[in-house]
């Protein structure tokens, strides 16, 4: 659970230094609140061991087997 | 306010850009596969890329329009799929990289030290440098690179009891072609991700000077790394360079001038390491510009969230081994896919697009 306490707490402080500022303004609002979402969900994610490294699986299994094919190794 | 960066600091950016991160990992698949000719590798990929940075630079005139191309407002869709690939190819330089950095931090420096708390001592670091904004990464980054370059360049006197130049011998040999073109295929999407000079030079000032500091930057890049080579082979030999998970680390570590100061690799490593927080910072910076200028919003809010998000990115890789495979094998072929894109893009807004001429204000940074 480390994860997420350090992310919440990073979060957290950065909403309460800036929320002044952000209440202004909807659309800054709005994509800081979809890049903490995505932050938060990540790190809970983690939390619960969620296999994230999925995609860089696939990647080095299609193109990293390309590349291998290629300098024969 | 705009902001802008001197041809010497346009120079150092490049030539860190291109040699912090090629430094780590690499050089051990290179001498792998081309032996002891891998720093032949260094000098032709160095002119592939001379010859496409020589090509993009020239008619400073026609480049001026594709300035236009970074600015927040409306664009046309062939410009959006431009900077969302350029976004990605950052994306993907960064996520690479601060794995490459926490992995060595978790393996040499800090064995106990869990990697989250790592990464996110790092991402914080690189938050408060992109947040300063670009001359202040410039400044920072010309200080290191000057720095490590002197220790780069005074490294064959530090190691000069070590080194054995026969470990050269023999130049060329039966494979030597085929190997030369396959290290060449590895080594050419680590050098090429030059290409990050399209973002830079919307802050480069006097503009007209721009491919004298594109080039500048890359034969910096290629001294520092063709030393590296050399020494590489000729101090550890090939025998151990390309078993060696860090080969320059196991490099440094040679160096035995007297029996006090017998540690100098932490020294070293010390200086290095900033360089790569600079070449991380100005990626960070990049991304949150582009993110900003796709969305249309010119803010910096939004860069503690977003290097949060991208300190968790650490957690995309299974393991150490899996970041290593992904440097080696997926990289090459990844990045030279999305360094073509761009370079073909810049070559299309260069030639061929109309509609960005007369809208080269800066974004404003």
């Amino acid at each position: 659970m480390l994860t997420p306490l350090i992310v919440v707490t990073i979060l957290m402080l950065f909403y309460l230094k800036n929320w002044k500022e952000l209440k202004k303004d909807k659309k800054e609002r709005n994509g800081v609140l979809f890049l903490t979402f995505i932050a938060i969900g990540i790190s809970i994610m983690v939390a619960f061991d969620v296999p994230l490294y999925i995609l860089m699986k696939v990647l080095n299994q299609s193109l990293g087997d390309l590349t291998k094919n290629v300098i024969k190794v | 306010m705009k902001q802008q960066i001197s041809v010497l600091q346009y120079a150092c950016i490049i030539g860190n850009f291109i040699f912090t991160g090629t430094l780590v990992l690499i050089p051990q698949l290179i001498i792998e596969i081309s032996k002891q000719n891998s720093w032949i590798v260094v000098i032709v990929t160095f002119l592939f890329i001379y010859g496409i940075v020589y090509f993009l630079s020239s008619q400073t005139d026609r480049i001026k329009k594709i300035k236009g191309v970074f600015n927040s407002e409306n664009k046309s869709w062939y410009t959006k799929v431009f900077l969302t690939v350029f976004l990605f190819f950052m994306l993907s330089i960064f996520i690479r990289d601060l794995q490459v950095l926490n992995g060595f931090i978790d393996a040499v420096l800090l064995p106990k030290t869990p990697i989250d708390v790592i990464a996110f001592l790092s991402i914080l670091s690189l938050t408060y440098i992109s947040l300063t904004g670009i001359e202040v990464i410039a400044r920072i980054t010309v200080i290191h690179f000057l720095t490590i370059s002197i220790i780069i360049v005074a490294l064959p006197f530090l190691l000069l009891n070590e080194i054995e130049l026969a470990y050269l011998q023999p130049i060329g040999g039966i494979n030597f072609f085929s190997e030369l073109i396959k290290s060449v295929y590895i080594y050419f999407s680590w050098i090429a991700e030059v290409v990050i000079f399209i973002f830079l030079l919307i802050f480069i000032e006097p503009f007209n000077q721009l491919r004298k500091a594109s080039i500048l930057g890359l034969t910096c890049g290629l001294v520092v790394l063709l030393i590296l080579m050399l020494l590489n082979i000729t101090v550890l030999g090939v025998a151990v360079a390309s078993e060696a998970t860090y080969p320059n680390f196991a490099l440094i570590q040679q160096i035995n001038l007297t029996d006090f100061l017998d540690r100098l690799d932490l020294i070293i490593v010390v200086v290095w390491l900033p360089t790569m927080l600079c070449k991380l910072a100005l990626l960070l910076f990049g991304i949150q510009k582009l993110l900003n200028v796709i969305r249309g919003k010119d803010s910096d809010f939004s860069i503690i969230p977003l290097g949060i998000l991208l300190g968790l990115t650490n957690h995309f890789f299974k393991n150490n081994i899996a970041s290593i495979e992904y440097s080696f094998f997926t990289w090459p072929t990844l990045g030279m896919i999305l360094e073509l894109i761009i370079i073909l893009g810049f070559i299309f807004f260069k030639y061929f697009n109309k509609k960005n001429k007369g809208k080269n204000n800066e974004i404003k940074a």
